[in-house]
């Protein structure tokens, strides 16, 4: 039975039967049955995804624990990484996620944690803009151009000084980041496309936990 | 407890659980902008792991709240009529065995599952939002002589949508039209990133200025930034530039 | 004059972070109040919640960690109550993050007050709107673009019986007429993670139902090719939309104070980049070309 399971073919087999109860209801009046499989399905995604989250505390335990307990440079942050995490769980498990002990952590730690780590970013663009954006050639007088309209249109600052920069800005947003927004939007839209007829032929079983073996040629 | 309604109304009056609220987010805010001196800190490390550790003890928490009220909340109160939810919370059980050496395999069956619905999901409905109805998005009216504004517009969209697809066309070698479509293509590429890089800074921007308004305002949250932040600045000048082996021990 | 173009190519990029801190913190606390004109697009989005109607249920999505919060605010500090300001509305709150639920308390706790007789969640009045009477919570749904997928595939059953805080909700969908996805008339999704493109897929795509989306400024172009092709109804763009929102829905706020700091800072990055201009072909190109 074991062997059955381990199979690409019964793998492959379950990817197609739940591909066609996807794809056959949303594109051809279905009876019932079809339809409620379909719900089954996407609900059940929904559950299965919420267990694949408890994944992730087992792997961050193990690898912090034997950082831990093999004394690697820099373990009592270890220590503090899943002592925290663990004492999270425990009091939001067993008192609930509004417990005092658990919003406290919420937002004493991982909540102005969140906020600063992309906040940071705007550091690094700007020193990195200051460093870059040099005109050297076309193209990157181009780039220069594209993003001072646009900085000046987004500052009132500079729709209040200059006007007629405004306009230009919002019409490079508007139409030129548009037109390559909706291209990149396209490409991706046809690499999923790919993808799913891939997956259907048995091509991407990678994704499912499967490593592909290198085939003689 | 949560310093936050204090804050707003400008009170003055916090309780200890506020001030401490306050005083260890502004220590976790520092304490990740530490990075920005360029050294390589204890700090930063402490904010860092502590950030992590706690988002992943959040998402378990909120995760398994989740499937306890939706899910054995139901299975529960009525198992006859809920019977294809205890499949599904089987196969959700089945993921937790990918991380079981000996019978990992089992996991690949919810995950081919959720792969499966999650292309085809996505696939049956990108179709038409992805690729029919950008394709007839771009399909304007360029000869309108009453609005030669807009026929214009409408004429650069589509010269820039062409022109930036032939770009990506890596297939065939580009030469005559196709080369020259891909040029002005390359071209309108490069100051479309401008923009994108200008709105893209806004949006951190924003975040910034929202990470401040909080450290700075009202009064209290202004006197406790400024204290953590002198505190970490001196702290990390005088172990860079007077312990440095120090240094060197307190950073992973 | 060759040492002022060396010093200009080589700043320390700990200058411009220490610049932003000094710049943004005196702004903030000393703003100026700049005049702000308000785009065709957020004037859209205010006007799709301005015409709703008596009966009308609206989906709002909080598509919002702590990551975005601070840029998002604005915009559901102030679409959020706009909303709620509407007569005979009736709202439902969702969200497909985690921390999600922790936004949607804080901004119905800056909006509305307790209800008479009650001191915690969900129990608040907004704009008269009451819990459980008007509008309900129905929280944190896992599964992100699956989340809204379900919803759309099966709405009750994906939501269940109960609310986020466990309150029976089957009486007051029903009593709302909400049974499926074409039940719910309006949709606003408050974006970090760029929920829209599932909204348009799962939701405008088989049921046409409508969609305003205010965003963070990293996921704005997604939106911007949405709202051209006409799948989405308004958009409201990072906190320069929100500002905009502001003003014209008269619930101001921070978005809008801090408009003079976001020019203070964009106006530096421009001098930065020049700077590095000057730099560089005063000092570095004479250098390459040596």
């Amino acid at each position: 039975m074991s062997s059955v399971i381990r199979s690409r073919e019964f793998l492959l087999a379950i990817i197609i039967a739940v591909s066609f109860f996807i794809y056959f209801p949303y594109f051809i009046e279905s009876p019932k049955p079809i339809t409620d499989i379909e719900s089954w399905l996407v609900s059940t995604t929904v559950v299965i995804a919420s267990f694949a989250v408890m994944v992730s505390l087992y792997t961050m335990t193990r690898r912090e624990v034997m950082r831990v307990t093999k004394r690697v440079k820099g373990w009592p942050y270890s220590l503090l990484m899943i002592g925290l995490a663990w004492f999270m769980i425990i009091v939001g498990v067993t008192l609930g996620k509004d417990a005092v002990a658990f919003r406290f952590c919420a937002d004493s730690f991982i909540l102005p944690g969140d906020a600063t780590i992309y906040a940071i970013l705007v550091f690094y663009m700007t020193s990195a803009a200051a460093r870059t954006f040099k005109v050297r050639d076309l193209e990157s007088l181009l780039l220069l151009l594209g993003a001072f309209f646009v900085l000046m249109q987004q500052a009132p600052l500079g729709e209040y000084l200059f006007p007629w920069f405004g306009p230009i800005g919002s019409w490079l947003v508007n139409n030129l980041a548009m037109a390559a927004s909706r291209v990149f939007t396209i490409s991706a839209t046809l690499g999923g496309i790919v993808l799913a007829i891939r997956l259907l032929a048995g091509k991407e079983m990678a994704m499912v936990g499967l490593i592909a073996r290198r085939e003689k040629d | 407890m949560d310093g936050r309604e204090g804050r707003r109304r400008g009170d003055v009056n916090l309780d200890i659980g506020s001030l401490m609220v306050i005083l260890l987010s502004t220590a976790i805010t520092f304490g990740l902008f530490s990075i920005l001196t360029g050294v390589d800190n204890p700090f930063f490390a402490w904010a860092e792991n502590i950030y992590v550790g706690g988002a992943v003890g959040m998402t378990i928490v909120v995760s398994f709240t989740w499937i306890v009220s939706n899910l054995i909340q139901k299975i529960v109160s009525n198992p006859s009529a809920n019977w294809p939810l205890i499949i599904s919370f089987i196969l959700g059980l089945m993921m937790l065995l990918r991380v079981h050496p000996k019978y990992s395999y089992l996991a690949r069956i919810p995950i081919s599952i959720a792969t499966g619905v999650g292309v085809a999901v996505s696939t049956r409905a990108i179709i038409f939002s992805g690729l029919l109805y950008q394709i007839r998005a771009t399909i304007l009216p360029i000869f309108d002589w009453r609005d030669p504004a807009t026929a214009f517009t409408n004429l650069m969209i589509v010269v820039f949508v062409i022109t930036i697809l032939t770009f990506f066309v890596y297939t065939t070698e580009l030469k005559g039209p196709l080369k020259v479509s891909s040029g002005i293509g390359r071209l309108a590429l490069f100051a479309s990133f401008g923009a994108l890089f200008a709105q893209t800074y806004m949006g951190r921007l924003g975040l910034f200025l929202g990470r401040m308004e909080t450290l700075l305002i009202p009064e209290t949250n202004f006197k406790i930034s400024v204290i953590v932040a002198l505190f970490m600045l001196i702290t990390i000048i005088v172990l860079k530039n007077y312990y440095p082996e120090t240094l060197k021990k307190l950073v992973p | 004059m060759s040492n002022l173009f060396k010093i200009f190519a080589s700043i320390d990029r700990r200058v411009w972070h220490l610049l932003t801190f000094i710049l943004v913190g005196t702004t903030l606390l000393r703003p100026i109040g700049l005049p702000l004109k308000v785009s065709p697009e957020v004037k859209k989005a205010y006007e799709v919640i301005d015409s709703l109607k008596s009966g009308d249920v609206v989906l709002i999505n909080f598509d919002i960690a702590a990551f975005g919060w601070d840029e998002i605010k604005g915009s559901a500090l102030s679409m959020v109550p706009h909303i709620f300001s509407k007569e005979g509305v009736k709202v439902i709150f969702f969200t497909d993050q985690d921390q999600g639920y922790i936004f949607i308390e804080r901004t119905i706790a800056e909006i509305g007050r307790p209800m008479p007789g009650y001191d915690r969640f969900p129990w608040y009045e907004i704009h008269g709107k009451k819990y459980l009477q008007d509008y309900i919570n129905i929280g944190f749904i896992p599964g992100f673009d699956k989340a809204i997928a379900a919803l759309a595939q099966d709405f009750r059953g994906t939501v269940g019986r109960n609310d986020w805080y466990g309150n029976n909700i089957e009486k007051w969908l029903d009593d709302n007429g909400i049974k499926s996805a074409k039940d719910i008339d309006l949709i606003l999704t408050l974006d970090c993670a760029g929920a829209q493109s599932y909204w348009v897929s799962y939701w405008y795509i088989p049921y046409k139902t409508r969609i305003l989306n205010a965003m963070i400024g990293v996921s704005a172009p997604g939106s911007i090719v949405n709202y051209n092709a006409g799948m989405l109804e308004g958009i409201v763009i990072s906190i320069r939309g929100a500002a905009e929102y502001q003003y014209l829905s008269k619930y101001y706020g921070m978005a809008l104070v801090s408009m003079d700091a976001f020019s203070i800072i964009q106006f530096m990055l421009i001098i930065a980049i020049l700077i590095g201009n000057i730099g560089y072909y005063g000092w570095e190109r004479r250098q390459e070309k040596r």
